[in-house]
């Protein structure tokens, strides 16, 4: 069942993404947030008994993860764990593939290439690792 | 595809051209506003070097003949959502009224082309709701898509939907779907009449009561994505008797519409279903609509 969270534990979670990503919070004081099966859901400032979901799901209480469509929906407002991915890189990214890197400590960053933001992804033993879902994920040819 | 004798002989009053409906649909898709603006995609589009033609009636629409739209990265971002041009029409007809809208219903939502685009232009609260479990998947898919944060998803049956007051709801019902030929030919294959009288009678349930959740003076939106007169006249005719409610003239500039019918075989209708149009595939190369816009009084 899809509760709202309260604001105690709201706070935390926004402190939360502020410490890891340097967001602004209050670019979320229009919204409010809710949980479900362990995902954390913003979506509007009053919901109704019958609500089986809202919004949009932004982070895994289970797994620590942001999730894609949040950084795709706010990435323009993340100034921290950034990695910034080339041409062929994305295009890769996007089709599913972990990418090489160096950086070693285990991380969720939002994966950006120029100004747009990707989606999530996990820097672990020098590899990102993809976090694109299998549903999303495609092979560009214009990019 | 061929199409049936008894469904050209009951269609001819209206349609001439019923080869179009063997033709594939062009292809359309909307800026999702939300993420970005309209003068980007056409300057990412000609980099690109993919055509796109910007529709005269509705600036953020755009028809393209390339299968490549798929394939770009405005696509995997959200940036633009691709939708058949008639379906992006009901949402339209009420871009005034939903820039002062709090509350707004998609009563049969699934797959999410009406609740997306309603995200694209109001900050109203919109809930999405859809009886059918499983098409409620692909609803929330295109929601988080298109980053619609001001949304709720319901799985209701909307005959038995909580008493509630919206400044404007959209009741696009399951139908018999003939004028999406273009794009699921196999809709002819099981086209009869049987079929059309059972969508009928469920519309008929469904406008009384997406009606009673209209607030004062709110405005209730009715589109099918089909041609016959039982699923399309015949529903509003039925809302003009049990109700007080009032149709107000749809006009879309630089658009061509069909006249309503006001009778079919052996019935009347009330005069004012004039004010409800017809989208015939033939005027305007697109699928084959129906819309009312009703006041609730």
């Amino acid at each position: 069942m899809l509760k709202k969270i309260e604001k105690k534990e709201g706070k935390r979670l926004l402190n939360l993404l502020k410490k890891e990503y340097d967001i602004e919070q209050n670019i979320f004081k229009n919204y409010e947030l809710y949980e479900k099966n362990n995902k954390i859901y913003l979506g509007p400032k009053n919901i109704i008994e019958k609500a089986i979901s809202c919004g949009i799901p932004i982070y895994n209480l289970k797994s620590k993860k942001p999730s894609t469509t949040f950084f795709q929906s706010f990435g323009m407002f993340i100034k921290k764990n950034i990695i910034d991915l080339n041409k062929e890189q994305t295009i890769y990214y996007i089709d599913g593939k972990d990418i090489l890197i160096v950086q070693n400590e285990k991380k969720y960053v939002l994966v950006k290439y120029k100004e747009f933001s990707i989606g999530c992804g996990l820097i672990k033993d020098n590899i990102l690792k993809n976090q694109i879902p299998k549903n999303k994920q495609i092979r560009l040819k214009y990019i | 595809m061929e199409i049936p004798k008894h469904f050209i002989e009951r269609y001819s009053l209206f349609i001439k051209d019923f080869n179009i409906l063997t033709m594939p649909l062009p292809k359309s898709f909307r800026v999702n506003t939300i993420k970005t603006t309209v003068n980007d995609i056409k300057k990412r589009f000609k980099e690109y070097n993919i055509k796109i033609t910007q529709l005269p009636y509705y600036k953020e629409a755009f028809i393209s003949d390339s299968p490549e739209i798929g394939k770009t990265l405005e696509h995997f971002l959200g940036y633009i959502y691709s939708q058949e041009i008639t379906s992006m029409l009901p949402v339209l007809i009420v871009k005034k009224e939903l820039k002062n809208a709090n509350l707004v219903l998609d009563a049969c939502a699934a797959p999410g082309s009406k609740t997306t685009q309603l995200a694209c232009l109001t900050k109203a609260t919109i809930i999405a709701n859809d009886i059918d479990y499983r098409r409620i998947k692909a609803l929330k898919y295109n929601i988080e898509r298109i980053g619609a944060i001001n949304t709720i998803l319901t799985n209701q049956d909307l005959r038995f939907f909580p008493n509630m007051e919206f400044d404007i709801v959209l009741l696009d019902p399951p139908c018999s779907s003939e004028g999406t030929t273009r794009k699921n030919p196999n809709v002819l294959e099981q086209w009869s009449m049987q079929q059309i009288i059972k969508h009928s009678n469920l519309q008929k349930q469904l406008i009384l009561k997406a009606y009673n959740l209209v607030k004062k003076n709110g405005i209730l939106i009715y589109s099918t994505c089909t041609f016959a007169p039982e699923e399309n006249e015949e529903v509003v005719n039925y809302l003009l008797e049990k109700t007080t409610a009032r149709l107000e003239k749809i006009i879309i500039p630089k658009f061509k519409t069909y006249p309503a019918l006001t009778e079919w075989r052996d019935k009347k209708y009330n005069k004012q279903i004039e004010k409800t149009i017809r989208i015939i595939p033939e005027l305007q190369d697109t699928g084959g609509f129906f819309i009312a816009k009703i006041k609730k009084c």
